[in-house]
């Protein structure tokens, strides 16, 4: 059942932070989801599914059972026991099994990776996308469990890269025209510019000559008797 | 094809005139996402080498334990590794169920023309168990470490 104002709720389930925040961002980008729980192990998810009953659990199939077992190789599928127990006891709870999301996250390059992403599945063998909106409304509720994947979205990743080029024009092409308008004034305040230069370079040479002209004076200041001097020639 | 077969460890040590007349058995097959590929208690008619995708393997719990029936991921194989071996070890029954998590390419090895193939050429034969008997001690190996790791999580204080 969806929630208030038909959002709907969902619960994502991977012990990497990094892809859960792949699954969060991917479910926030549809208009009225929610993400409602994270878990990071198979009974997490068990317990925040019984708990907070979303309406789609997106379960990554590589998921340890439960804490402290993460770096047990077998354990790694808690992702699968996880989503058949919320299946069987959270009612009408669909839930998604991601199978591939070690392979996309880790074994591509690029934190830009995280927006290029779609969620896809098979159907009579062919690749078909999805949204978790449309699964929600279109997988009957008898419906076990879902098997899907991620997927690059080509679409995306163009977009997002003419998106940069633009940004990039625009930034570039804003420092191009202060650069230009800089020059415009330079240009324009050559000739006040130069006659300002001539008349400091005026002004500079005075003062060099004047101090040239005091360094002289103490020379002719030195014929002239000290006061003392006076008194004493004239009682001699 | 033969470098195909030779990269899985059970064929190991074949040469390459082995390695032909095995995969002269070999069928390429392939499953989608979620798919049963075998089931617990299934008679063994097929030895499996996973070409691409992961495969996990449940085990039905007990009704003791579990009213509903439910059934536990145990294990798991990945690109590179075998299932099935089953087919090679009496009762020639599958223990256990193999769901694919992923899209998944396998080559499938017939079980009874395997066998006979093994009886009637027992240095082929030796070798296979050779290689199988290295399987089975690595998953022990695996199990073990998932038991031991489970009681440590149990006794410690959280």
């Amino acid at each position: 059942m969806e929630g208030r104002n038909g959002e709907l709720r969902v619960l994502v389930a991977s012990d990497y932070p990094r892809v859960r925040d792949l699954l969060v961002e991917m479910a926030r980008e549809e208009p009225g989801v929610v993400v409602v729980g994270q878990a990071e192990n198979g009974a997490r998810a068990v317990t925040l599914a019984r708990s907070l009953r979303p309406d789609v659990a997106l379960l990554d199939s590589n998921l340890p059972h439960t804490i402290g077992l993460d770096r047990v190789r077998l354990s790694r599928t808690g992702g699968l026991d996880a989503a058949l127990a919320i299946s069987e006891e959270v009612k009408p709870t669909k839930v998604i099994v991601l199978g591939n999301l070690d392979n996309v996250i880790f074994q591509e390059e690029g934190a830009a990776l995280i927006s290029e992403v779609t969620l896809r599945r098979e159907v009579e063998a062919i690749p078909v996308p999805f949204t978790l909106r449309q699964l929600h409304k279109e997988t009957p509720e008898n419906d076990a469990v879902i098997f899907a994947e991620v997927a690059r979205n080509r679409k995306k990743s163009l977009h997002r890269r003419l998106t940069e080029i633009c940004e990039a024009t625009i930034v570039y092409g804003s420092l191009g025209i202060l650069a230009g308008l800089g020059l415009m004034i330079t240009i324009l305040l050559a000739v006040p510019g130069a006659a300002l230069a001539l008349a400091s370079l005026a002004v500079v040479v005075l003062g060099l000559l004047g101090r040239f002209a005091i360094s002289l004076w103490p020379k002719a200041a030195s014929a002239l008797p000290e006061y003392g001097q006076l008194e004493v020639s004239k009682q001699g | 094809m033969a470098i195909q077969l030779q990269r899985y460890d059970i064929f190991e040590g074949l040469d390459d005139a082995e390695t032909e007349s095995l995969l002269a058995l070999a069928v390429e097959k392939e499953y989608p996402a979620g798919a049963v590929i075998f089931r617990e208690g299934d008679p063994a008619d097929e030895f499996l080498l996973v070409e691409e995708g992961k495969i996990a393997l449940q085990m039905r719990l007990p009704a003791a334990l579990s009213p509903a029936s439910r059934k536990v991921a145990v294990d798991f194989v990945a690109k590179g590794e075998v299932l099935g071996w089953s087919a090679l070890v009496e009762p020639y029954v599958y223990t256990l169920t193999a769901v694919s998590l992923q899209k998944a390419k396998v080559l499938a090895i017939n079980g009874s023309k395997l066998r006979s193939m093994m009886q009637n050429d027992h240095k082929l034969g030796y070798k296979l168990m050779s290689g199988l008997i290295k399987v089975v001690a690595s998953r022990l190996a695996d199990t073990r470490e998932v038991l031991v790791s489970e009681r440590l999580v149990a006794i410690t204080p959280s």
